[in-house]
């Protein structure tokens, strides 16, 4: 499960969660995601979201 | 090569005259200031210099007593008003003539100015040089300045909010683009910044347009936004971009675009004519295409290459562009271009408060910004030194 950002405003879309108020169950990968879909925060459009990788250290 | 002219002394135009002296060059050196201070560093006027509790002194760039030591003319309060590239003088405002072998155009950028209902009224604030810091310090300190607004998302805004904030005013900042520093940053280190601005009290509106300004008895009172929203203002900071000095070149028939343009060698269009800093665009072995870079590093980078040839002698290696800021107890440091990157990568910590984010085009490291993580920088450059691009 990947992780995508939004270069325009950074929202992230997390494959793991899905988006419930988009209507995309959690563990939609961001390619089965309407190519027509646009950031929920800004409305750019889908195509200028990159993958995106969070790694974690220190108190959780 | 006897004479050589720059125009500008701010951190390009002195560290191009210093590094002429480092060269070896025994001719003339003219160095043309517009401004009446000794040259002085930018960087600290929008930051703890606002709040500090006494105005302190500017910090002086080089020594009072290197020009006389280096045998640089420093003219200060001096304008030039003309080029003329057919008889290879400047001409200034006081009627005197500067004859060259070699110009500089070292003329900075200047802050881009908002042309909205308004934008007339007191208190409404841009900031570039000692002498707006200095009225944006006392506006500032007056007790009825209570609610400060910023005009665009910048690294500037974002120093005055992160400066301001936490002296018992209201600051909101508001943005026409979703994020804030869009061209600089990516939205990871973005996302990190406005979490902690925020927790520390600053009020981010993205996506709003400023349509005009309103005020009572000529003094700004509220900012209004095309949506029709209000934000009362006791005090505006508009930090909406740069735009480079270019008139004085445009005028002497050099090619402009978005700036001087220059070769490599820093060399404009006149081949014994040179631009380096924030008025400069041309390219640059870490970014694709042409750039115009608004850093310290850029200046003083470029001011060594033009020196060098001017000097012949070999440029100074390539040295990917870098950037810092202060915001709020968070050092940010940026290396390398964020442009055409393809994923993001992000190591956070949160005891210490870290963060470094690797902007990757396929296998290709193009930039790393880190937040409080000085110690990275040094391992950081020779890995992003690796991708100059041919």
């Amino acid at each position: 499960m990947m992780k995508w950002i939004c270069i325009t405003c950074g929202h992230i879309y997390d494959e793991a969660l899905g988006d419930k108020h988009e209507g995309f169950p959690p563990g939609t990968p961001f390619s089965q995601i309407p190519d027509d879909w646009c950031c929920p925060d800004c409305g750019a459009t889908k195509d200028v979201y990159v993958p995106y990788e969070e790694k974690w250290a220190g108190l959780i | 090569m006897e004479r050589i002219v720059i125009l500008g002394a701010g951190v390009a135009g002195v560290n191009a005259a210093a590094a002429l002296r480092g060269a070896g060059f025994l001719g003339l050196i003219s160095l043309v200031g517009e401004e009446t201070e000794l040259p002085y560093q930018r960087p600290p006027l929008s930051k703890v210099w606002l709040t500090a509790p006494q105005q302190p002194s500017p910090a002086l760039i080089r020594p009072a007593s290197f020009y006389a030591e280096q045998e640089i003319d420093l003219k200060r309060a001096c304008k030039a008003i003309k080029v003329d590239r057919t008889k290879c003088e400047v001409q200034l405002a006081d009627g005197g003539i500067l004859p060259y072998d070699a110009l500089i155009f070292a003329t900075g950028a200047r802050p881009r100015q908002l042309e909205l209902p308004g934008i007339e009224l007191r208190s409404i604030h841009y900031l570039r040089d000692l002498g707006n810091a200095a009225a944006l310090r006392l506006a500032l300190n007056d007790t009825d300045c209570r609610a400060v607004t910023i005009v665009g998302a910048g690294v500037i805004g974002l120093e005055v909010a992160s400066a301001v904030v936490g002296t018992g005013k209201a600051v909101t900042v508001i943005e026409a683009a979703a994020r804030p520093m869009a061209r600089v940053a990516s939205p990871a280190t973005t996302n990190f910044i406005t979490d902690r601005l925020r927790e520390d009290g600053v009020t981010f509106l993205f996506n709003k347009k400023v349509a005009a300004f309103e005020g009572r008895g000529g003094h700004v009172k509220a900012v209004s936004l095309a949506d029709g929203t209000k934000v009362p203002s006791d005090l505006v900071l508009v930090g909406a971009g740069a735009e480079p000095n270019v008139e004085l070149a445009q005028n002497a028939g050099l090619v402009c675009d978005n700036g001087i343009c220059v070769d490599r060698d820093m060399r404009t269009s006149d081949p014994n004519i040179y631009a380096i800093g924030d008025c400069a665009r041309g390219e640059n072995p870490f970014a694709r295409g042409k750039v115009r870079i608004e850093t310290i590093h850029n200046a003083l980078n470029q001011a060594r290459i033009a020196a060098a040839v001017l000097c012949n002698q070999p440029q100074p290696v390539a040295a990917p562009p870098r950037f810092w800021s202060d915001l709020k107890g968070m050092k940010v440091q940026i290396m390398g271009i964020a442009d055409g990157y393809e994923n993001l990568s992000c190591d956070m910590s949160n005891v210490p408060e870290t963060l470094e984010v690797r902007l990757m085009a396929g296998e290709r490291l193009l930039a790393v910004e880190t937040v409080n993580l000085p110690a990275r920088q040094n391992a950081l450059l020779a890995e992003i030194s690796a991708t100059i691009h041919s």
